[in-house]
């Protein structure tokens, strides 16, 4: 092997040179890969609106904050103290949104993660204040049916019993139906059925509750949206948890009654079925609302129309076949509850006016009519 | 142990070596990349003559220079962070920060629920996202890297067909298609974007240079074999694209269809007699008319639900229709409306946007391939009488592949940049035709001067 000088070989010098030449390189790299730390710079509090509904899926939005810094990344995880957020929605390196559920009132740090590492802290810089004076409440009647109940339980619920039983109620038990088995439904793929559950008892109720209603054309309580059919959600304030599957959901006040005039058209075999008594159980009538037919004035047979759907494939476009017929005209008195409305007033959660259309079901019949004249007959609240 | 003295490729391999490890250490993945365009060039020439395979390693030479240059801009461009991607299209963050969040999933990184809710959401959920997930799960987050690969990807596919073409129409026509499809400036920036049109692109052309080769070899094995690569790309394809695979096997099946019709004259006119039969079925036979419009309404639908959304919108149905704004919503159109919104949509397919319809600084930017897109049109029919002359197979195929994506783009297309994007995914198998069309149109414009 030559040698250059007295000391160094060529492998030397060429290691020597490389390392030389990897300065430079070694500082173009670092200038150019090296991650500008994300800074939090302000967070305020900012408006929720009905975006916010997708990003939380379900879980209760309580608040969004805005944050503006440097260097903000799409993908970082925040935390309120140690709390998770719902969400970091980046916008620019210098704006993103945090979506939180429920924290504690007081003062919190606001902290950024870039997977388990800490990048950005701003200290106390999320203020949660008391819940009374930032989350409007409202009260709402949830009317539906207690499910897997035990038999002594089931029988030993009152009208009047609040939960919890001492301090603050959180739910009032306002109407209750007769205990039953516990007949749940049960989705198969062409529609439902229903199944006994052994041993477990259900009971229709009425429960009025308090519930947050921050967010736009919802009510929620403990960040469960109120307002859809078959939500099963625990009775708050239970222990043991009842549970109820929501039927429906009205205002809290008692219903006024009203007298509503119904004329029903149905085929003239049906003309019979319609009978003084009878109660519309399109929602379970525990809480005063359900319609009752208070008078028939009239029946009639006359001549008219009935009409079919055609059975269509996918290719064709949807068709009807009419065909002359009798039908039978009725003219009923309904007595119900009705609540008052922006406009009006609404038959459970349907607006009831002159020339509203009307469903009554009933587990023999389901008849169609159309309200002819409506008459609220008392300002004096109804009893539940 | 051997001696360096008298050699001096040593100094020039441990240089070469360590600045391999430090690019491998910077981004593996471009290593990667790197390597496979290198061993792209090298096969991608094999049994051409010498010349040919010196101008195609030079082309992609360039291409492949070219867009390593346009990404390094970009990553220069940039902001310097461990989530900055230089991004293009408003579409590439999506699929990016997705791709992240589902392999912060695989990695068991800590997330918030929103991110679960991306990684997890029904909507936009494709192959591509599975793939991008996988590659960065294998060398860390990599968003310039990836632009590479889909570059890598497209200039595959673009090779796959200059193959194809190559064998069918000769040389010419192929390095004029190539030199295009590498160069044209939607498909460049395409190319070397986090989309997954390079994805798509591979595999449509994947299963075209498939059934090219399997419908004109000659044994059953390389048959079988070509079937099984066709059948795993049209697996991948199934989810990148609404209707990606009838869209495909459409298009081989009309191909195939129009080589057997047009191979002898008598089915010729089997064929127009069919044609004339089913038309006149339509007139006539009021289920197949309701069916047929039936199609064509829901075509409607999703036109203007193009039409009432943002954007430089262009109408196919008549004025009425668009007094009331509102998407999704359900048309029954007469046989009269329905015909005019079918002459239009082809019309507007085919012109749109007309130089005077230029609305955005966008569409005049793209107005310089607007005008190259009719040069397209017009030199695509001379192309295919030309094309089918020298191999009918391949000119039948690439036929079949452009009608049933034109057809499904020009009806329910009604906004202009949509309509620019969609049409763009033909380009790819309309570019050979033209190419044909504009050699042979050479040669009889040659031959016409030369005659005395």
């Amino acid at each position: 092997m030559s040698v250059l000088s007295g000391r160094f070989n060529v492998v030397d010098v060429a290691i020597g040179l490389l390392v030389v030449a990897l300065i430079p390189v070694a500082y173009v790299a670092f200038l150019l890969f090296r991650t500008a730390k994300p800074v939090i710079t302000s967070v305020e509090p900012a408006q929720l609106t009905y975006i916010e509904e997708r990003a939380s899926a379900g879980t209760q939005v309580s608040g969004k904050l805005k944050v503006r810094g440097r260097g903000l990344q799409p993908v970082l995880r925040a935390t309120i103290d140690s709390q998770a957020a719902i969400a970091f929605v980046f916008e620019t390196p210098e704006s993103a949104d945090v979506l939180f559920g429920e924290v504690p009132e007081g003062e919190h740090d606001l902290i950024l993660y870039d997977g388990v590492q800490e990048v950005a802290r701003a200290h106390k810089a999320v203020t949660i204040p008391a819940k009374a004076s930032t989350s409007p409440t409202a009260r709402m009647r949830v009317v539906g049916m207690l499910i897997n109940l035990d038999e002594p339980t089931a029988r030993s619920l009152r009208p009047g019993q609040r939960f919890p039983a001492s301090g603050r109620p959180e739910a009032e038990l306002v109407a209750l139906g007769d205990p039953g088995p516990d007949l749940r439904r049960v989705s198969e793929a062409k529609g439902t059925v229903h199944v006994l559950v052994d041993g477990r008892w259900q009971r229709p109720a009425a429960f009025v509750m308090s519930c947050d209603a921050a967010v736009p054309e919802e009510c929620r309580v403990n960040g469960i949206t109120l307002g859809f059919a078959n939500r099963v959600m625990p009775v708050p304030g239970t222990a043991p948890p009842l549970t109820i599957k929501i039927d429906e959901v009205v205002p809290a006040a008692p219903p006024l009654m009203a007298d509503a005039r119904v004329r029903f058209v149905a085929h003239a075999e049906a003309a019979d079925l319609l009978k003084i008594g009878d109660v519309d159980e399109g929602a379970l009538a525990v809480d005063g609302r359900g319609a009752v037919v208070v008078a028939i004035a009239s029946r009639q047979i006359v001549a008219g129309e009935t009409s079919v759907q055609a059975p269509v494939d996918t290719t064709q476009s949807q068709a009807l076949i009419r065909g002359a017929d009798r039908v039978a005209l009725i003219d009923a008195t309904l007595r119900m509850g009705v609540d008052p409305a922006r406009v009006g007033f609404h038959y459970r959660t349907r607006p009831i006016a002159a020339g509203t259309a009307l469903t009554f079901t009933t587990g023999r019949y389901v008849i169609k009519g159309t309200v002819l004249a409506v008459s609220v007959r008392s300002p004096e609240p109804a009893k539940p | 142990m051997r001696s360096f003295d008298g050699e001096r490729w040593w100094a020039a391999a441990m240089a070469g070596g360590a600045l391999l490890g430090v690019a491998y250490t910077l981004s593996p993945l471009t290593v990667v990349v790197a390597c496979g365009a290198i061993a792209m060039t090298a096969v991608a020439g094999q049994g051409l003559p010498r010349e040919e395979r010196r101008w195609l390693m030079a082309i992609l030479g360039v291409a492949f220079a070219l867009r390593a240059a346009a990404v390094c801009a970009l990553f220069l461009l940039s902001p310097h962070n461990t989530q900055g991607a230089g991004i293009l299209f408003g579409d590439e963050s999506y699929a990016l920060y997705r791709s992240w969040r589902m392999r912060d999933v695989l990695l068991g990184i800590p997330m918030l629920k929103y991110d679960y809710l991306i990684a997890y959401d029904v909507y936009g959920r494709s192959n591509y996202l599975t793939a991008i997930t996988f590659v960065q799960t294998l060398f860390g987050p990599a968003p310039y890297a990836l632009r590479l690969l889909n570059a890598l990807m497209f200039v595959g596919a673009v090779l796959l067909l200059f193959r194809v073409t190559r064998r069918a129409f000769g040389p010419a026509v192929a390095f004029a298609g190539l030199l295009v499809l590498l160069f044209l400036p939607t498909l460049f920036f395409w190319s070397i974007s986090l989309l997954k049109e390079s994805l798509y692109f591979v595999l449509t052309a994947v299963v075209f240079a498939a059934a090219a080769a399997g419908l004109s070899a000659r044994s059953w094995p390389a048959r079988a074999g070509l079937a099984v690569i066709a059948s795993a790309a049209l697996w991948a394809l199934r989810d990148l694209r609404t209707g990606a695979v009838i869209l495909a096997v459409g298009g081989i099946a009309i191909g195939v269809a129009c080589r057997w019709i047009f191979a002898k004259p008598w089915r010729i006119w089997s064929a127009a007699g069919a044609v004339a039969v089913v038309a006149l079925a339509v007139v006539v036979q009021p289920r197949v008319q309701a069916m047929v419009l039936n199609g064509l309404d829901r075509a409607a639908t999703e036109h203007t639900g193009h039409v009432f959304t943002v954007g430089h919108a262009y109408k196919l149905l008549d004025a009425p229709f668009y007094v009331f704004p509102h998407a999704g919503q359900e048309y029954s159109l007469t046989p009269a409306e329905a015909a005019r919104f079918v002459v239009r949509g082809i019309a507007s397919y085919l012109v749109v946007p007309l130089p005077w319809q230029i609305a955005t600084t966008g569409e005049l930017v793209y107005l310089p391939e607007q005008v190259f897109w009719y040069v397209l049109i017009v030199l695509a029919p001379i192309g295919v009488v030309a094309g089918y002359r020298r191999d009918p197979m391949v000119t039948s195929l690439l036929v079949g592949y452009l009608i049933p994506t034109a057809a499904v783009v020009a009806l329910t297309t009604g906004n202009v940049g949509t309509l620019i994007r969609h049409r763009t995914l033909i380009v790819p198998y309309l570019i050979w035709l033209s190419a044909m069309g504009a050699c042979a149109a050479a040669v009889r414009l040659s031959a016409a001067r030369q005659k005395p």
